[in-house]
């Protein structure tokens, strides 16, 4: 297994702190501040927005669940 | 992972997401239109309905028709975009063999099987709950937004 540096997963804890930074100001009300949710929802109105967040949330399932199975969620091995 | 494919992996998909992200905002903060739909707020919405500004982009069907309608079109419109993103990029980009797009249209089809009785259950009730919360038969819940 590859060793990394803690930098490296302080850099990922420092995004992911801003981006949850985010989401709070939005969620507490803070001045033109939209959630996430409310930007989601905007797109969702439209098919194509549905389609695309529909695809990514399919695509991230297969990636990380179920990409290298076969098929019927068989692991041949 | 050569560098360069890596570089145009991360760079493509940040510009669809920020792209997705940048529609949402330009949505939210244009001024409502009048005529075609009328204005989504939280308020406006009918029970069982989707409304939109374009024509004919958003069905306005009711009942189990257009719960069905919505639901099954959302999870085969999704699946056939992600199929076509996949394509091109086992056939352009990465120029790998058929097993990745083999494996992407079988799991992916495994999971939407999987995926969509529940989410045709939870499209379900969340309509439900918002049509007995307008005709006053349960209280509504307050929470941020």
């Amino acid at each position: 297994m590859v060793q990394h540096s803690v930098i490296g997963y302080l850099v990922w804890a420092v995004l992911f702190g801003a981006l949850f930074a985010w989401e709070a100001l939005g969620l507490v009300g803070a001045a033109g501040v939209p959630t996430i949710s409310d930007v989601v929802r905007a797109v969702m109105r439209y098919p194509v927005g549905r389609w695309a967040l529909f695809a990514l949330w399919l695509w991230f399932g297969w990636h990380f669940f179920v990409r290298g199975w076969h098929f019927l969620l068989q692991d041949t091995s | 992972m050569p560098v360069s494919l890596a570089v145009t992996l991360m760079l493509t998909a940040y510009l669809l997401v920020m792209g997705y992200l940048a529609a949402g905002l330009w949505i939210l903060r244009r001024p409502p239109e009048q005529g075609i739909g009328r204005p989504v707020g939280r308020g406006a919405r009918r029970p069982g309905a989707v409304t939109a500004r374009w024509p004919g982009a958003v069905c306005a069907r009711r009942g189990w028709p257009g719960l069905v309608r919505a639901v099954a079109g959302t999870a085969l419109g999704g699946y056939l975009l992600l199929m076509v993103v996949l394509a091109g990029y086992s056939r352009v980009v990465a120029r790998v063999d058929g097993h990745l797009l083999a494996s992407a249209l079988t799991g992916c089809a495994a999971l939407t099987g999987v995926a969509l009785p529940v989410f045709f259950l939870t499209s379900w009730l969340t309509v439900r709950r918002r049509g007995e919360r307008r005709s006053g038969r349960r209280p509504t819940r307050s929470g941020p937004r």
